[in-house]
């Protein structure tokens, strides 16, 4: 794998520290976008903070496939990033409609779920 | 015990959170860095000391401490994200997190991935989110009533219970971090390895143009010269044990049978002639998971469909208002009207 410039070597095991490091990265993202969805109000930041979910989701898929030495987790991120596109267009799509009706991002002024 | 210290620096990093939410003096604001950045170098330090380090594998060396980088870069980039008081800049602080994602995917071989981030997160997403957040927030937009930013991008809600519901799914989560405290195996065994190389083979095997190229290339580069023509025309042959791949015990190196002008030349391929990530992506995706791929793009089409109904929709109600204004019918009023007249 002529590719493997940064890596330790081609279809080598790798070191279990970095492995455990970018899992680690990977929890605190996670942590950090759950802060995010629970605690901002505007609707288009919660969508964002989903999406560092997403990453971080990602980044653990990524990392476990390289402790395996095998492509799936990979292949997983390649799902991850349509449902994340998918979800970019709907829901970006329905707050510009709700934008539109209350002329305000705030989540709290749709708390009740009727006009 | 490195997981005593890995809870206490959570804590910490969630203290740190908590005090970034609000807005503070630069003094303090430097601190608040400082600490955060401290509660993440503790996190990784008490991860990292408890790795097994079995012989033979190398000791921290560039990449560890690129990782290391990466990981104080991204954290650095989320926290900032998620307390943010202006909405555009949160979203460009999330694009930092994504180059350091990205980096991260090409340390962890995954070079397809990071480009594919890249193009998809930081060229597509992001400037979608760029483009609502500037629709929907124009300057001297009511909301924000002559401050920076509106009332509600600055006033986080529950903080504190967010904060400990994100500490107890870290703690949860964590849990499978600790290699050496808990005995689990992390190191790579000789098994798993062939198994990758067998496996890494058996997909060149599947792509007989790619492994006539490459055992031309190589064959040629080892034969004299005056053979060179020959290489030329060469096709893929059959070995002894009929199959035009024999993979070496171990997977470290294969075997591939060409026909060269009527005799069939065994070519010794190595490491660099196994498939490279995206062609050893686009393989699995294509032979491993095809009715996923199907999936994707029907979830994809479907979305494609979502997002024109609900600009319509948009079109409609702009329509109805203009139509209100200059006192005609709205448009579903007249419908209904030419539906009750027709029965």
């Amino acid at each position: 794998m002529p590719a493997a410039i940064l890596a330790d070597a081609p279809l080598a095991p790798a070191m279990p520290a970095t492995l455990q490091l970018t899992l680690c990265l990977s929890v605190i993202l996670f942590g950090i976008g759950l802060v995010g969805f629970l605690t901002r109000r505007n609707m288009i930041l919660m969508f964002l903070s989903t999406e560092l979910m997403f990453q971080a989701a990602a980044l653990a898929f990524v990392a476990f496939g390289r402790l395996w030495m095998d492509l799936s987790g990979q292949l997983m991120v390649i799902f991850i990033l349509t449902v994340a596109a998918a979800e970019a267009a709907l829901a970006l799509g329905l707050v510009v409609l709700l934008y539109r009706r209350k002329e305000t991002l705030s989540n709290e002024a749709w708390a009740e779920l009727k006009e | 015990m490195n997981a005593t210290l890995f809870y206490a620096a959570a804590a910490l990093g969630a203290v740190v959170l908590y005090l970034m939410m609000e807005q503070r003096p630069a003094a303090f604001r430097a601190a608040l860095t400082v600490s955060g950045l401290a509660a993440v170098g503790l996190m990784l330090n008490a991860v990292a000391r408890s790795a097994p380090a079995p012989e033979g594998l190398p000791s921290p060396g560039p990449v560890f401490w690129l990782h290391v980088l990466l990981a104080f870069v991204a954290v650095a980039g989320a926290a900032r994200m998620v307390t943010h008081p202006r909405p555009v800049y949160a979203a460009l602080y999330f694009v930092l997190v994504i180059l350091a994602v990205a980096v991260n995917f090409l340390l962890l071989e995954a070079e397809f991935m990071a480009f594919a981030l890249l193009i998809v997160y930081a060229g597509a997403i992001l400037i979608t989110y760029l483009f609502v957040l500037m629709l929907a927030q124009q300057s001297g937009d009511r909301a924000t009533r002559g401050e920076e930013s509106a009332w509600y991008d600055r006033t986080p809600r529950e903080p504190v219970a967010a904060l400990l519901l994100a500490f107890v799914v870290l703690a949860a989560t964590s849990d499978a971090l600790f290699g050496r405290d808990r005995g689990t195996e992390w190191e790579a065994s000789p098994a798993m390895t062939s198994r990758a190389n067998a496996r890494a083979w058996q997909r060149l095997d599947d792509m007989p143009g790619l492994l006539l190229a490459q055992a031309k290339e190589v064959g040629a580069a080892a034969d004299d010269p005056s053979a060179k023509d020959a290489w030329k025309n060469a096709q893929l042959g059959v070995g002894p044990s009929g199959k035009r791949l024999e993979i070496a015990p171990g997977g470290e190196r294969a075997t591939a049978y060409v026909r060269v002008e009527d005799t069939v030349k065994p070519v010794e391929l190595g490491g660099d002639q196994a498939p490279v990530n995206s062609q050893a992506l686009g393989h699995a995706l294509v032979a491993e998971f095809p009715v996923s791929l199907e999936l994707a793009g029907v979830i994809l089409l479907m979305a494609l469909f979502g997002a024109v109904v609900l600009a319509r929709r948009q079109m409609e109600m702009a329509e109805d208002e203009r139509r209100a204004a200059a006192g005609l019918p709205r448009i579903g009023d007249e419908l209904q009207a030419g539906r009750g007249g027709a029965a």
